[in-house]
């Protein structure tokens, strides 16, 4: 499970006009963590806090083209403006991607970069050699699980208390979060359960997110 | 999030006559992984092969008064003999714990090792400040998802093919298991979604999953 390059990303996944991506290197780290503390100051406390920390690039996100590390950083550019960037991480033992981060600019949202981010993120995968994408959406507004579902991820769970965020100033809670996938393989390279071997409450889950396998 | 010394994992730990645990050694890697190998052959392939990496331990494990890392591993003794292991992993960021892998040399399983420390690691979690614990059962059998439900775990959803796993010799498949999950903050430092912000799947998930008691998920006793 090689990351592609930039260049190809591009052409897995391309963007609305006027807007393309960019390599990310260790010259990009302390540009990258100013803009995301403007752009997404909600980011301070979490899971993904660690974007705020010059130690999380040097120690995990590929740079300057080294392609083997697990976490990948691409920058999104319009004309030469840094205007967002999204971050997978790769699980290499079970052929996962973890869609980590996507992050723009205020004036860029709304402008299909979402979009076309998620639905590329398919391609990008299968490039890879991946079998499963993930990723969490806060509940705390419906556009992330929206847009997931627009791509074609499936809803898996809903989780309590998996991240922390800043709700208040200075007031810190647990809060929910949806879990979508999209798996990468053919059906008959799945090993659908057995419902004899699940609790009552599994059982009742499983019947009502995959119905069709239920029976 | 400090993982607990050996004396206070023990204090925690309660295990039947005739065993132990110890944080595993560094002296022992290579035995444990050799006895994984054996113990729980399906192990070879997935998002738990790494245990059969030597590197692994190297790269990633906590060794007792050693560097500070985000996996730990405990190991189950009788006599001189490794008859399991016990692994957790915390994730300091969201002060939450990963309750990663358990695996019993099939000679012990009788022994109810696995189901003596599933309620240490919440007490665990608790000590350490983490504010959540989570962790998956294999559905090839209930029994974990039993033993989790009965300690108060949630059923909040399946990783659907999330890992691959051998599951006949030479098969190699996707597979499905179930996540539970124990909130360990008081219920008011839990933001409960508001539904109008999900989405019409999300909210019958949702009312599934929390049926008339949403506000108190994640803390059924």
């Amino acid at each position: 499970m090689r990351w592609p390059s930039a260049q190809a990303i591009a052409a897995l996944s391309p963007l609305p006009a006027g807007y393309r991506y960019a390599q990310f290197g260790r010259a990009d780290i302390a540009p990258l963590m100013s803009s995301v503390k403007e752009w997404h100051p909600g980011i301070a406390v979490g899971v993904n806090s660690c974007y705020l920390r010059e130690d999380f690039y040097l120690g995990r996100v590929s740079l300057d083209g080294d392609l083997e590390r697990d976490v990948i950083v691409v920058r999104i550019l319009h004309g030469e403006n840094s205007v967002g960037f999204w971050s997978y991480e790769r699980e290499v033992d079970s052929l996962a991607v973890w869609g980590r981060l996507l992050v723009l600019a205020p004036e860029h949202r709304g402008t299909g970069l979402a979009v076309a981010a998620l639905e590329g993120s398919e391609a990008i995968g299968r490039a890879m050699g991946a079998a499963f994408l993930y990723a969490y959406a806060p509940v705390s507004t419906p556009h992330a699980a929206q847009g997931l579902e627009r791509a074609g991820f499936r809803l898996l769970g809903f989780f309590p208390g998996r991240d922390r965020e800043e709700v208040a100033p200075g007031v810190v809670k647990r809060v929910y979060q949806t879990v979508y996938a999209k798996l990468l393989v053919a059906e008959d390279q799945v090993h659908w359960p057995d419902t004899g071997k699940m609790t009552p409450r599994t059982r009742d889950m499983y019947g009502l997110l995959f119905p069709e396998q239920a029976g | 999030m400090q993982w607990p010394t050996a004396s206070e994992l023990g204090a925690l730990i309660k295990l039947p006559e005739g065993y132990r645990f110890e944080f595993l050694r560094r002296a022992d890697v290579r035995a444990l992984a050799a006895a994984l190998g054996r113990w729980h052959p399906d192990i070879a392939i997935g998002g738990a092969s790494c245990y059969l990496r030597e590197t692994f331990y190297a790269d990633q494990v906590y060794f007792e008064g050693g560097q500070d890392r985000d996996v730990m591993v405990v190991v189950f003794v009788q006599g001189q003999d490794l008859v399991g292991m016990w692994s957790l992993e915390k994730e300091p960021d969201s002060l939450s714990l990963y309750a990663r892998l358990i695996v019993i040399d099939p000679m012990h399983r009788s022994a109810k090792l696995a189901s003596n420390v599933m309620p240490i690691a919440e007490s665990m979690g608790r000590a350490m400040g983490a504010g959540l614990i989570f962790g998956a059962a294999t559905l090839k059998i209930p029994h974990i998802q039993h033993a989790l439900e009965t300690v108060g775990w949630q059923f909040v959803g399946f990783s659907s093919g999330y890992d691959q796993e051998m599951v006949s010799p030479g098969v190699v498949k996707r597979v499905f298991e179930a996540v539970y999950c124990k909130v360990l903050v008081p219920e008011e430092d839990l933001v409960q979604p508001d539904p109008k912000n999900l989405t019409p799947r999300a909210r019958a998930l949702w009312e599934a999953i929390c049926g008339d008691t949403a506000p108190a998920v994640g803390h059924r006793p």
